[in-house]
């Protein structure tokens, strides 16, 4: 015993430095890959850039000011944050009835749990192209069976929402599992007895079960909303933002101003901009934290 | 009597709640249902239009001209390095990393793993295009490496595997020490076999997400023989009229990889997903 401890207090050079090399790979990664650009896009959005993305001057908020007189980009913003209103609720809502319909363990469980699981194994582009067939407004099911005739991702009066559908249904399995396991974390006595006092089964939904997985659900709706507020992949697929910038989002804004103009005096205010305002949700989601989540048990 | 009764009414509202979920799970995969069957359909059938969801004929043309029109095993063989090796690498990252904060000791060590942690706060699409420059400055468009480097490192996949790797008890790496172990054997043959369960999870959910990743290779890639399978499917070209059944086969083929990892690992990777909130 004696022996070791003297041999810890007298670390060798190399003992010193263990540590560093295990630790150089992954921060040297996330140095140039995470913190270096997201400082870059920082301070660069108070510079204007050339075409190359060389500095050229200091500008000071001119940058800003400018693509917030952008009405392409004062709609992208409008844009995503209807899409976010609605696709975060829905899709944690429509996972919270299924998982509460699949709490109860069945002979048939597994089939029909893993069918409500199974958006989570799609990939975006596929889902995609498997919803634009759907809505495809002279041969897809959609308008066969409802009747309608709808142009679904022509028209700007509804593209949004083709897109929110397929953002909800995408989303719908990874919500489901988290739920799921949650309620089944649940005392079973509770809910036995709370059925015994004759609760209908909304009434133990919505008062008994929802706030005692509020901690779940309030991780879940943290970590769409991040992901919702950055949403662009749908709308470069299925409509490149269109029709009349309809389904513009910020991010899809920011990659067009960067790609196809390489206009990086709007790209970087853009993800600044696009950060602050997935900070700012997630500020007031915390907010809404201290009153709504209950983490007593 | 009345017990019988009972037990046989209850067994009937039973199967009838059974069918009924069973019909809510069929609606919530219908959309995979209906581009599998719509792949194997004749192409005057999908262009007939309205409600047509079973092949009258079954057909391995769309398949065929999915294939043929379109390189489509090149852009699967492109995924398939891009995620493959950048999910060795990631876990390898990843287990060193943990290692590190999980059984050495360092300055500032509690610090040093909050700037790790921070890292997460920063979505990968804020420095999208600032990794875009880096790599194109770096001459490394269109190129393989170009498109995996940036899914090198995930902070929250250290963060599992630190998890994980405190579960393993210290005195037992005491003990391996006294017998003469180095620090850098214990990981190797020690510590990495016994986590080997998580590793497995790390890889796996680190492989369907960079196989399904979008934004990032189309980013990167401008020349079609360099596109990825997500990239490819959205800008087939078939000629107009017989688009969809092509598309939905080439989706299909695309799907079954991460739809058959999916299946066979649900466990772990729901398991994994309680214990890190895995992303992509």
């Amino acid at each position: 015993m004696q022996k070791v401890k003297v041999l810890r207090k007298k670390k060798t050079l190399f003992q010193r430095v263990e540590p560093v090399l295990y630790l150089a790979p992954a921060f040297l990664l996330l140095s140039v890959f995470t913190y270096y650009p997201f400082l870059k896009t920082i301070i660069e959005s108070f510079f204007r850039l050339n075409s190359m993305g060389e500095v050229r001057e200091f500008v000071g908020f001119e940058n800003f000011v400018s693509v917030l007189h952008n009405a392409k980009f004062i709609q992208s913003i409008g844009n995503t944050l209807k899409f976010v209103v609605f696709s975060v609720p829905f899709s944690v809502g429509v996972a919270f009835i299924l998982a509460m319909i699949a709490s109860k363990k069945r002979t048939l469980s597994p089939v029909y749990e893993t069918f409500f699981s199974l958006p989570m194994a799609m990939s975006m582009s596929v889902s995609a192209m498997i919803f634009e067939l759907m809505f495809s407004p002279t041969l897809g099911i959609v308008n066969a069976v409802t009747g309608l005739d709808i142009k679904w991702l022509n028209d700007k009066n509804t593209a949004l929402w083709v897109i929110i559908i397929i953002q909800v249904w995408m989303n719908l399995g990874y919500n489901f599992l988290f739920i799921l396991s949650a309620i089944r974390g649940l005392s079973e006595d509770l809910l036995e007895s709370a059925n015994l006092e004759g609760a209908n089964a909304v009434q133990i939904a919505v008062r008994i079960v929802m706030p005692l997985i509020s901690p779940t659900l309030f991780f879940l709706i943290c970590n769409s909303l991040a992901k919702m507020i950055m949403m662009s992949g749908l709308s470069l697929v299925l409509t490149q933002g269109g029709p009349q910038g309809s389904t513009e989002t910020m991010i899809s804004f920011m990659y067009k101003q960067a790609t196809e103009n390489s206009n990086y005096n709007a790209a970087y205010p853009c993800a600044v901009i696009a950060f602050s305002v997935t900070m700012i949700a997630t500020l007031l989601t915390f907010v809404y934290e201290k009153k709504g989540v209950n983490y007593d048990l | 009597m009345t017990y019988n009764k009972d037990r046989l009414r209850r067994g009937g509202t039973e199967i009838v709640i059974q069918g009924l979920y069973l019909m809510v799970g069929l609606m919530i995969a219908f959309p995979i249902i209906y581009a599998f069957f719509i792949s194997f359909m004749e192409p005057s059938q999908v262009l007939a239009g309205g409600i047509n969801v079973f092949p009258k004929k079954w057909t391995l043309e769309n398949y065929q001209t999915a294939l043929r029109s379109a390189p489509l095993m090149r852009f699967m063989w492109n995924s398939f390095v891009i995620a493959f090796i950048s999910s060795i690498v990631r876990i390898i990252v990843a287990a060193m990393a943990a290692f590190a904060f999980a059984f050495l000791d360092f300055p500032c060590k509690n610090l040093v793993f909050m700037v790790m942690l921070a890292s997460t706060m920063i979505p990968a699409d804020i420095v999208l295009v600032a990794n875009y420059r880096t790599v194109s400055q770096l001459g490394w468009i269109n190129t393989y490496l170009g498109m995996m480097i940036v899914f090198f490192v995930s902070a929250l996949n250290i963060f599992m595997l630190r998890q994980s790797f405190m579960t393993f008890s210290v005195s037992l790496k005491e003990a391996a020490h006294i017998d003469g172990c180095s620090n850098f054997k214990f990981f190797v043959r020690i510590l990495l076999p016994t986590n080997a369960s998580t590793l497995m999870t790390v890889f796996i959910t680190a492989f369907i997400g960079t196989w399904n990743t979008y934004l990032w290779p189309l980013m990167v890639t401008n020349r079609t023989e360099m596109r990825t399978v997500q990239v490819g499917v959205t800008m087939l070209n078939f000629s107009e009229g017989t688009v969809h059944g092509p598309i939905m086969a080439a989706s299909m083929i695309i799907l079954v990889p991460s739809l058959l990892l999916f299946l066979t690992f649900q466990k772990k990777i729901v398991a994994g997903m309680m214990a890190g909130g895995v992303k992509g």
